[in-house]
């Protein structure tokens, strides 16, 4: 007998017991399921968060934090928060020439842009501002809260290959346009004119905030270019995914955010660690930054560079490390709801081995017939074998597409209900996700589970005593 | 050598705390072409015999010789081929599988027995018309009468073509007609000397008229052996 002639023997006596066999399959296409719908929410959210965090922008861009700023944050933080460079340790003098200011200059600057694997450093110099159109003309009469918007600094060589694609509208400035701004979505949308001219070419007041009633008159730039929105839940800054604070945010040539910088108010998070610095009796540059950024020629410098600027005396924030983390509470989260999963299937393939032994009970006289007529023993082992294999694969292929229905239904509903009505159409995410290796992992699981419970049916068979079978009645 | 050689075969059984001697000594030889008939009460040994004979048991002294070979010594394995190709067996209660068709119940044999997918619906439609049942392979053992059922038997023992072929109470359930004609299809290997058959039953007469010798068994032992009108003939 060949394997085909026992599996068709397997599949008839599937068939013989219809109700029983949509039971028993029911049972894996259930358990199936729920590992489906949680590996596979496990694996959408990381999908997710893959989407948006590893991204070459991001695995290629670092934020330096200067030693002042490191320890002023630390000292504010319960000592298992604490970062690694504390207030008690001794810092080296000098590193490359940079002797670990509690502030960034030109000179950090220029250590930064030296080091090998990195393309550029730039100091962060971001002013939040209010904006304005010039001729008053703005559709909504916003309070200035709404109008605020961060301006961030951009050099010419910090631009990425497609930073032209990244534009809806427009461009870029042209190199020596100090008085060109390049808006975001949001920002764009806060001095639209309804049917009164594009954004594009209209000229915008851009006003530093103060405290008190400001006499700034501003200054006026010209908007040349509005950036696509950036995909997926989070709205990511264009050109420097580290400013990711705000979805307003607009983007001037270096030079002219330097001289809007000095001596802006330069929000909460750096005034007090400045005024802090200024009541130590530091002299402070007006354009002293506690922060820069620093892009790498390819996310395999990071190790290298990372080690450099930390010896330093610096502090290194980088999302490739966050998405390790991240990547490593995905897979222990993954291994958990798949490891409950597996539990639902075990129970299930209990079931098969019940059906089984039921079936081995039931045709035992069959048996005795097959092997008074000379089958051998792992041929009557295969027919029941066989049968648990399509029970499982059966309820193996059902419960996937429960499984990845239920996923993708659940994620829309998700969408709809929560995520669109609160971020906007372009934060819909597919939060279910059920790739070749979830579907063909659940399967094979269904499949040797359903296997593992044949084989004592499938031993029982094959040892049945002929001559008793054939008396059975 | 003969085909198969029994010597001093012992089985017992045990029912409760007491063992039943079903077998005490057996000895017997099957020559091809020969036409056996074992005749006992109920009780006797006989089907026991045959079971041995057949390699569905084993038995507890003593030996059975199949072409030379003891089937005390042959392991699982080689107990299923002997059944697979060495014989062939009948049962009084037809013993057919009940969701097959006449033809798929032989083709089970024939696949069991290793013959190609392609070659077995048509052996299985030649053996079929062979003991008559030509038009009715499509049929469930529900649809045939008793002597149809008895013939699918038969042309499933004979689809591997064995040297043996086995016969318990074949005609047992049957009316005196097609018993005969059931004993007549039964008797044919033999006479083609292509095969022994040994028949058990209880019906002397009725195999008086076909078989080469008769063999008496009481409790468990032979008790008498002796020609018939067919070896004469």
């Amino acid at each position: 007998m060949t394997a085909g002639d026992a599996l068709r023997l397997a599949g008839e006596g599937v068939a013989r017991a219809p109700l029983r066999a949509v039971l028993t399959g029911t049972g894996i296409a259930i358990a199936i399921t729920v590992l489906v719908l949680m590996v596979g929410f496990g694996a959408g959210v990381q999908q997710v968060v893959n989407e948006i965090v590893a991204t070459e922008d991001t695995l290629t861009t670092m934020k330096i934090f200067s030693e002042f700023d490191t320890r002023w944050r630390n000292a504010r933080r319960p000592d298992s928060e604490r970062g690694e460079v504390r207030e008690d340790e001794t810092k080296p003098e000098t590193v490359d020439g940079v002797s670990s200011p509690s502030f960034f200059g030109p000179e950090v600057e220029r250590a930064l842009r030296a080091l090998p694997g990195v393309r550029h450093a730039s100091l962060d110099f971001s002013v939040i501002s209010v904006m304005r159109r010039e001729d008053g003309q703005d559709r909504r009469k916003l309070p200035p809260f709404e109008r605020r918007c961060q301006v961030i600094g951009l050099h010419p060589a910090a631009l990425p290959a497609d930073a032209a694609d990244r534009f809806a509208e427009g461009g870029l400035p042209a190199p020596d346009d100090v008085r060109g701004i390049v808006l975001s979505q949001e920002a764009a949308r806060r001095i639209e004119t309804g049917d009164r001219g594009p954004v594009v070419g209209s000229r915008i007041v851009v006003q530093r905030l103060s405290i008190g009633r400001s006499d700034e008159k501003g200054v006026v730039f010209t908007v040349t270019g509005v950036l696509k929105p950036r995909e997926r839940l989070s709205d990511l800054a264009s050109f420097n995914p580290l400013m990711m604070g705000s979805r307003r945010y607009s983007y001037v040539w270096e030079e002219s955010a330097r001289e809007l910088y000095r001596g802006a108010f330069r929000g909460l998070t750096d005034l007090l660690p400045f005024a802090e610095l200024g009541a130590e009796g530091a002299e402070i540059p007006a354009d002293a930054t506690l922060s820069a950024t620093v892009l790498l020629r390819s996310p395999g410098d990071a190790e290298a560079v990372r080690k450099k600027i930390e010896a330093m005396g610096f502090r290194v924030m980088y999302l490739g490390d966050l998405l390790q983390r991240v990547r490593l509470i995905f897979l222990v989260a993954d291994g958990i709801l798949a490891a409950l999963g597996t539990v639902a299937l075990l129970v299930a393939s209990l079931g098969i081995a019940n059906t089984l032994l039921m079936a081995v009970l039931e045709r035992t006289r069959e048996i005795g017939i097959l092997k008074a007529i000379g089958a051998r023993d792992r041929e009557v082992a295969l027919v029941f074998v066989g049968e648990a294999a399509f029970l499982g694969l059966a309820g193996g292929v059902l419960g996937c597409l429960l499984g990845w229905g239920g996923g993708e239904g659940a994620s829309a509903i998700v969408n709809a209900v929560y995520i669109v009505p609160e971020q906007g159409p372009d934060a819909a995410a597919d939060l279910f996700a059920m790739p070749l290796w979830l579907a063909g992992g659940a399967l094979g699981l269904a499949l040797f589970l359903s296997l593992a419970a044949a084989v004592y049916p499938a031993w029982r068979a094959a040892r049945v005593d002929p001559v008793r079978a054939l008396r059975y009645e | 050598m003969a085909l198969v050689e029994v010597r001093e075969l012992r089985k017992a059984y045990r029912v409760g705390p007491v063992a039943v001697e079903a077998l005490r000594g057996v000895s017997l030889d099957l020559e091809p072409g020969e036409v056996v008939a074992l005749v006992g009460a109920s009780g006797s040994g006989k089907t026991t015999l045959l079971h041995l004979l057949a390699g569905l048991d084993r038995p507890d002294g003593g030996s059975i010789r199949f072409l030379g070979r003891d089937l005390a010594t042959m392991s699982r394995e080689e107990l299923a081929r002997h059944r697979r190709e060495g014989v062939g067996m009948v049962f009084q209660a037809f013993h057919l599988l009940p969701t097959f068709t006449a033809r798929r119940n032989v083709e089970i044999a024939l696949a069991v027995g290793g013959v190609p997918r392609g070659e077995r619906r048509g052996r299985a439609a030649g053996l079929l018309d062979a003991v008559g049942l030509a038009a009715r392979g499509d049929h469930r053992p529900s649809q045939l009468s008793g002597g149809e059922q008895q013939r699918v038997a038969i042309a499933r023992a004979l689809a591997n073509g064995p040297r043996v072929l086995l016969a318990d109470e074949p005609t047992g359930n049957l009316d005196s007609r097609t018993a005969e004609e059931v004993l007549s299809l039964l008797v044919r290997p033999a006479r083609e000397g292509k095969a022994a058959v040994l028949v058990v039953t209880h019906n002397e007469p009725l195999l008086a008229t076909v078989a080469t010798r008769i063999l008496r068994i009481r409790d468990g032992a032979l008790v008498g052996e002796g020609a018939t009108g067919s070896a004469a003939a």
